[in-house]
């Protein structure tokens, strides 16, 4: 069941009105609201050329929406000079490919970039370095070279940079987006990078917002998930309003089910054999 | 004096000091050019010289240092033969490192480098008076007019065909605006090549129709060759009068295309060849 | 291959530069060392050719050589890929297409303009073939390959007009263009180093405060953005860096070939990718390898002088086979 979301006015938000993207005569986002709150994870699913990546790089800046108007803590996306915002949002995406070898600690120091790095920020950016490289697992792999990495540590060395990126010594609300950040993980990394960005979104003012092929894991770890349907948002809601079988059904085209899970009751699709 | 000071006086003060020798009160003349060399033996300078260029193929001048290619000389190979004057054609480059040969204090003396037969005497002018052997010069002059003279320059149906090959290079023909034609026309015979300037490569039909009946080659140009029988193979040679009598001249490069003063002798060889083979 | 703490490998670099500075300065085809010129009083010749023909020489070598091997970092960092080079997008083909020219058509200049013929027709294809670069690259979103291609069309077409250039030429202008095209620091005085160095030197500067650029920029383009980098007008000014860079090296030197392309790869597999010090390390590389070849072109056969760009390949050339074959672990750059 669709519902109208409703925009709420607190300054800790980042804040999409009616946006739409046009390339060309294709309409790839059509008419999306949404809020995405410090200190929530939500979740974006939906089927193949739903337009998720490019609803993120709507909602990240990257590209101008053709209507309607994004806006972080109040402030249009347009308006935020790039440095403040690489401090307030980051962004991981599936894929980063380096051409040079660089070491695992390398890479995530590129992440401290948008701060200075004179004396008492440059002992921060080493903070932070250490402290999410500690976080993320990464701290075995430091000075190896991130190319001769497997594409799970990969992953996990980029959500090091990405976390380092928006690490401060006194917490403000920011934003992290990730695109697929599980795809190449194995169970146990999925497992420990969920809960870890869970974690954060209830220790910090960190809004997470990550696409996720995985139905399940979206259930079991995001407080609200958004499913998109060719450019347009047709639910939104906590998992149990949005996983039930009709709706997913309806734009998943699939034979499945769906039945709470056995320790926590969050929906669980299961397909039809 | 500061040191700053002096080196600034050093480096601003007109440059008008004679270089410093070892006490050698003789001359120490460089040539640059093939030309100008050959000109300063014929005058009898040639123990005055320290040093030549590369294209000073003259085998008198063999054993001199070979300061490099006329087009990309050096300034301080030149000077590291402490000359007291640098003889260069005026084609000689690049004219940057003359300049600074110059503003150490070397006198450098440029000769002409226009290539015509009635430019050699200007040179050697040149050359004598830089030497001060004006009345040799004048001598040399009168012989290189006087072989020139004796040379019978009337019209002869003969057609002769340049080619020009080097290593690596497919064969050319010279057709107008080559110093090649300048030759064949001052002989008295005619370009076998006509409609075009500069080289172009031989073509089989381009050969045939010309219809040489004399074939002339530089000396180098036939030793990439190797053989009489090598030129007979080219494209189209097999078909021309000039092969078929077995007509073909070859001739020191330096003399043929450099306007020297061993031209007057390779044009009385092509007249006498072209009066030969003239059906 | 171990790598070697870029400090220490930066203190080596600039002791390594100042000594081949100083032995560059002591030798030559004309006997001219420390000594001899301590004994003579300054205002004899001796000082004159030291200070207006060695000296020069020696600083554009230098000059040289940083410009090269900085272009090359750019072009590598900018493309990402350890096998770009500063010839990549066709600004030395342009310059020699004009040089070219200017050997190969008879044209009559004023005596000043004629002394400096090559340099100006050098500067002049650089100049036009990176504004052409650059305006390219304002269209469209910075999108590299598409530079790449038409890099790959203007070498192709100023290959093939320099080939009819050498078809209508005469043996003499032919050999003059391939010695230039060989590269030669023959021509150095004061004058042209000023002038070089004027847009080399800050070039260089402004490329190593883009250091920290350079390195969010391999990440990806997207990447790049996120952390705050505005990546298209990055690119172009790095695309500027580079053109400014090897259009003054041309115009003095001819093409000087392989300083470029193997130096920062070099550096690279010894210090890593962070071009903070990839840069400046790049830049003494390319400087001493410069100052070597040269001081060995203008004495191995003096008093003539060989082609530097035709040292630089040989020296280089087996020297770098020679590191590839010795990796054990396939990693490029």
């Amino acid at each position: 069941m669709d519902k109208q979301s409703e925009i709420r006015l607190t300054p800790a938000a980042l804040q999409a009105h009616n946006i739409s993207y046009h390339l060309g005569q294709r309409r790839l986002i059509k008419q999306v609201s949404l809020s995405l709150q410090s200190g929530e994870m939500v979740a974006i699913i939906g089927p193949n050329g739903a337009g998720k990546s490019t609803l993120m790089r709507l909602l990240t800046g990257f590209l101008p929406p053709s209507e309607g108007l994004c806006e972080l803590q109040g402030q249009p996306l347009v308006e935020w000079s790039p440095r403040q915002l690489a401090r307030t949002r980051a962004v991981m995406r599936q894929h980063s490919d380096l051409a040079f070898a660089f070491s695992v600690r390398e890479v995530v120091a590129m992440g401290r970039s948008p701060y200075p790095n004179q004396g008492r920020e440059g002992e921060h950016n080493q903070r932070a370095v250490e402290h999410v490289m500690a976080q993320t697992g990464c701290d075995v792999l430091a000075d190896r070279d991130y190319r001769a990495l497997s594409g799970g540590e990969q992953q996990r060395v980029q959500l090091a940079r990405v976390l380092a990126q928006l690490w401060q010594p006194e917490p403000q609300p920011r934003w992290l987006f990730l695109d697929e950040p599980t795809s190449a993980l194995d169970l146990y990394h999925q497992q420990q990078t969920l809960r870890l960005l869970k974690s954060l979104t209830r220790s910090e003012p960190l809004g997470v917002c990550c696409i996720l092929h995985d139905l399940n894991l979206a259930a079991l770890y995001a407080d609200r998930i958004l499913l998109l349907h060719q450019g347009q948002l047709v639910a939104q809601g906590t998992p149990q309003e949005v996983l039930n079988g009709e709706t997913l059904t309806r734009w998943y085209h699939a034979d499945l089910g769906v039945m709470p899970h056995p320790e926590c009751g969050e929906p669980q699709v299961f397909l039809r054999r | 004096m500061t040191l700053a000071r002096r080196f600034a006086a050093v480096l601003s003060a007109p440059l008008m000091v004679v270089f410093s020798l070892n006490a050698v009160a003789a001359d120490r003349i460089v040539s640059v050019g093939g030309d100008v060399t050959e000109i300063v033996y014929a005058l009898g300078a040639g123990d005055r010289l320290v040093a030549r260029d590369t294209t000073s193929t003259l085998p008198a001048a063999k054993n001199l240092p070979d300061v490099g290619y006329m087009r990309q000389l050096n300034a301080e190979g030149i000077l590291s033969l402490k000359p007291t004057m640098v003889l260069a054609s005026e084609l000689a480059e690049p004219s940057l490192v003359l300049r600074q040969i110059a503003d150490v204090g070397v006198k450098v003396v440029p000769v002409s480098g226009e290539a015509s037969l009635d430019n050699v005497p200007h040179k050697i002018q040149q050359v004598a008076s830089a030497l001060n052997l004006e009345k040799q010069g004048a001598a040399v002059t009168q012989k290189y007019e006087q072989q020139l003279a004796a040379v019978p320059r009337t019209p002869l149906k003969t057609k002769v065909l340049f080619i020009l090959s080097h290593g690596g290079m497919t064969p050319m023909a010279a057709g107008q605006d080559t110093a090649a034609d300048a030759i064949i026309k001052a002989s008295g015979a005619q370009n076998a090549m006509q409609g075009f300037s500069r080289y172009r490569p031989l073509s089989q039909e381009g050969v045939v129709a010309s219809a040489p009946d004399l074939v002339l080659i530089t000396r180098d140009g036939f030793k990439t060759l190797g053989t009489v029988d090598k030129v007979w193979a080219l494209p189209g040679m097999a078909l021309t009068p000039a092969a078929k009598n077995k007509q073909i001249l070859v001739v020191d490069d330096m003399a043929l295309l450099g306007f020297s003063l061993e031209t007057p002798a390779a044009l009385a060889a092509l007249r006498e060849a072209a009066e030969r083979a003239q059906r | 291959m171990t790598k070697v703490s870029p400090r220490i490998a930066f203190s080596v670099l600039i002791v390594l530069l100042l000594a081949l500075g100083l032995g560059s300065a002591n030798l030559g085809a004309l006997r001219l060392s420390f000594h001899t010129l301590w004994e003579t009083p300054l205002d004899d010749a001796m000082w004159q050719v030291w200070l207006n023909i060695r000296l020069p020489r020696v600083l554009l070598a230098t000059v040289v050589g940083i410009a090269l091997a900085v272009s090359g970092a750019i072009m590598q960092g900018l493309f990402r890929n350890p096998l770009a080079d500063p010839t990549l997008l066709g600004i030395s083909s342009g310059a020699s297409l004009c040089v070219a020219l200017v050997i190969v058509m008879p044209m009559t200049l004023a005596p000043t303009l004629a002394l400096y013929s090559h340099m100006l027709a050098a500067f002049g294809g650089s100049l036009f073939i990176s504004l052409l670069i650059y305006g390219l690259s304002r269209g469209g979103h910075g999108s590299l390959s598409r530079l790449l291609l038409a890099g790959i069309a203007i070498n192709a077409l100023c290959f093939a007009l320099v080939g009819v250039l050498s078809y209508i030429s005469n043996d003499q202008q032919l050999r003059q263009f391939s010695l230039w095209s060989m590269g030669s620091l023959g021509q150095a005085q004061w004058g042209t180093l000023l002038a070089a160095s004027s847009l080399i030197l800050p070039a260089s500067i402004v490329a190593l405060l883009m250091a920290r650029r350079l390195n969010l920029l391999q990440l990806g383009d997207e990447e790049a953005h996120y952390l705050g980098i505005n990546v298209p007008k990055t690119k172009r000014q790095l695309l500027l860096l580079s053109a400014v860079l090897v259009g003054a090296a041309v115009a003095v030197s001819g093409v000087i070939g392989f300083i470029g392309l193997v130096i920062p790869h070099l550096v690279r597999m010894r210090l890593g990718a962070d071009h903070r010090w990839l840069l400046p390390c790049s830049a003494l590389g390319g400087a001493c390898l410069l100052l070597t070849a040269d001081t060995l072109a203008r004495t191995l056969v003096s008093p003539a002088e060989m082609p530097v760009g035709m040292l630089t390949s040989l020296i280089g050339g087996p020297y770098f086979l020679w590191l590839i074959l010795r990796q054990k672990e396939f990693s490029v750059g």
